[in-house]
């Protein structure tokens, strides 16, 4: 049984000189990752935390957040990153739902503690300060990186194990609650051992860590590194702002594995950031999170003829990817779908009617998955968990997810994907329920009438949020305001960048808002 | 809509005129010259092309991508430093 801590400590034991993790011009070897992270799970044990807690992690992307996951996880607890660019009020619903033992935090974050703490809305979760010096805080501190780095850094003996939870990841809802992925040891370590043996990855890979680490995709990035002995490279968010840097650093570090959400390598294709044969030491790219637009996808093969190019495909639910696809060659047509292929080892992915029953190959259905990667399901929500993992009617012993997407069989036997069954949606790999948005925009009680849809943008495809209102009658309404209020309500990604009045929404036959007529409406010139 | 050099205006005109294109371009308010546009997540990767396409529009300036440093865009301030030196440059 090997535990996600468990590979740093193999590292620390046998190469504790090793560089596990460069960021900047940080670099932590595993010997040290492993002793700081004894020493905080030492720290969060003195504090009361106990096999089953929640740590919630409000630390920026760096060693020191990847040194508390783990440190969380020797304490025998699960963590969960919050995304530091949420507003007050959406990490107040994670708090309140996970209902932390203890919040570990930087300086970053104390804007956003500060507001909690005084709202009274920190519950009685501990505050553990990952910064030497704690002087003149807002909110009181349980203990600081001095108090960590006098506890004992000799290994902890953890007792947790498979079925444990490793972390609790929170998605977009559609009745405008974020929802918690509960994720065992057992589901990270199946996906993660296949990925290093299927991929070849070694000690002499460089590996980038670009996902935020709230984010699924992150724990390939993170794992994968530290069960194949690599050294991690996160990528500062910042840096995605302009593509010539985010390639600039792939040349630098001399990266050998990229693996991203689509948008980043769609934004660096269309600021031309790529040059024929560049990043000589790249082997192979990874994308998942949503569809690699081809004519992107051409683009990128085209000028790196010596690196290998897979799809992975998979919901948070199911584990960092279910599904695999190594492009065999450069797509010849725009037109050409990139099939999301077969299953990861010990997954299976199966297109079925409502009955849940096999759809002939070739005709579209509901896609399910089942197998090792699948989540015990969201955190304490046994209604939403029951409406998602059914019962397989084949074997009762069994569970399918339902994942919401439509999709295909194709004659070589591959799965493509063809749309989504409901109305959530993907920008830059984050999942959105357009009912999150919609809710949110109720609640601000200042229009009639709204509705949120995607729509096609220029270049490589990406959709924005174009949100269609009816202001109350005789008022006015300033899309510049009415983002800036929702802002306090939903992390940027969710806030729409395009703003439509309108006397009256449209209406289908069945009465609901046509969302169909609206993004024909939008699309119009 | 006039485009003329950056030169001509004060640093009050050039900051409300920047002001102005993220109100209308990015429907953004931003509330102060020193805010913090880019931490906080109010100008992403997507948002960042609009924003420099916009810039290049209304001021007559060339912005080429690969030599934008980050720093340029962290508060309205620094943006306006960005255009004063790129008018300079141009003229």
């Amino acid at each position: 049984m090997t535990r996600l801590q468990d590979w740093v400590a193999r590292q620390a034991e046998g190469r504790p000189d090793a560089p596990a993790i460069v960021f900047g011009p940080e670099r932590v070897s595993y010997g040290a990752l492993e002793q700081v992270s004894n020493q905080l799970a030492r720290a969060l044990i003195a504090r009361g935390c106990r096999r089953g807690d929640r740590v919630a992690l409000l630390v920026p992307k760096s060693p020191r957040a990847i040194a508390a996951m783990l440190g969380v996880l020797k304490a025998d607890c699960a963590y969960t990153p919050v995304d530091l660019r949420n507003p007050p009020a959406r990490v107040e619903r994670v708090l309140e739902a996970l209902q932390p033992r203890v919040v570990v935090a930087t300086g970053a974050a104390r804007e956003l503690l500060a507001a909690l703490h005084r709202d009274h809305r920190l519950g009685r979760a501990a505050i553990a300060w990952l910064e030497a010096e704690a002087c003149d805080l807002p909110f009181p501190v349980a203990f600081t990186l001095a108090d960590v780095g006098r506890s004992e850094a000799t290994p902890v003996a953890s007792r947790n194990g498979d079925d444990d939870l490793a972390h609790i990841l929170f998605t977009s809802g559609s009745t405008g609650v974020p929802k918690g992925v509960t994720i065992t040891h057992a589901n990270v370590r199946h996906f993660v051992e296949w990925a290093v043996r299927y991929f070849g990855m070694g000690p002499d890979d460089r590996v980038s860590g670009h996902s935020p680490l709230h984010f699924d995709l992150s724990t390939f990035d993170v794992y994968g590194a530290f069960a194949a002995g690599a050294t991690l490279y996160p990528v500062a968010p910042e840096l995605n702002l302009l593509p010539h840097k985010v390639a600039e650093l792939i040349r630098q570090a001399e990266l050998t594995q990229w693996f991203s959400v689509p948008s980043i390598l769609l934004h660096m294709a269309q600021g031309d950031a790529v040059r024929p044969n560049d990043f000589p030491a790249l082997r192979r790219l990874l994308w998942c999170g949503e569809a690699f637009p081809t004519r992107g996808l051409i683009h990128w093969m085209t000028r790196l003829p010596h690196v290998t190019f897979t799809n992975l495909y998979g919901p948070t639910e199911a584990t960092i990817a279910s599904s695999y696809y190594r492009v065999p060659a450069c797509p010849t047509s725009d037109r050409e779908a990139v099939p999301i292929g077969t299953g990861c080892e010990g997954e299976e992915l199966l297109v079925l009617d409502e009955r849940l029953d096999p759809v002939a190959r070739g005709g579209i259905g509901d896609l399910y998955i089942r197998g090792v990667g699948l989540s015990p399901g969201y955190w304490c929500d046994p209604e939403k968990t029951r409406a998602a993992f059914v019962p397989n009617p084949h074997d009762p012993s069994d569970r399918l997810y339902r994942t919401g997407d439509l999709a295909r069989v194709d004659e070589q036997g591959r799965i493509v994907l063809v749309g989504r069954a409901d109305s959530q949606i993907k920008i830059r790999g984050y999942r959105i329920e357009l009912g999150e948005i919609e809710a949110a925009l109720h609640a601000l009680d200042a229009l009639c009438e709204s509705a949120v849809v995607p729509v096609a943008t220029d270049g490589f495809g990406e959709p924005a949020l174009a949100c269609v209102y009816v202001p109350h009658r005789g008022a006015e309404v300033a899309p510049a305001a009415l983002r800036q209020r929702l802002a306090e309500l939903l992390p940027p990604y969710m806030l729409p960048t395009r703003w439509k009045r309108l006397e009256r929404l449209p209406l289908n036959p069945n009465g609901k808002v046509d969302r169909r007529a609206l993004r024909d409406l939008l699309a119009a010139p | 809509m006039s485009v003329t050099g950056g030169g001509a205006r004060t640093n009050g005109q050039l900051l409300h005129e920047i002001r102005a294109i993220f109100v209308e371009h990015l429907s953004l308010a931003v509330e102060s010259p020193e805010a913090e546009l880019l931490q906080s997540g109010l100008v992403d990767s997507v948002t960042l092309v609009e924003l420099v396409l916009s810039l290049e529009a209304r001021f007559g300036v060339s912005l080429p991508f690969d030599s934008l440093e980050i720093d340029d865009f962290r508060t309205l301030n620094r943006i306006a430093g960005l255009i004063e030196r790129s008018t300079a440059q141009g003229s």
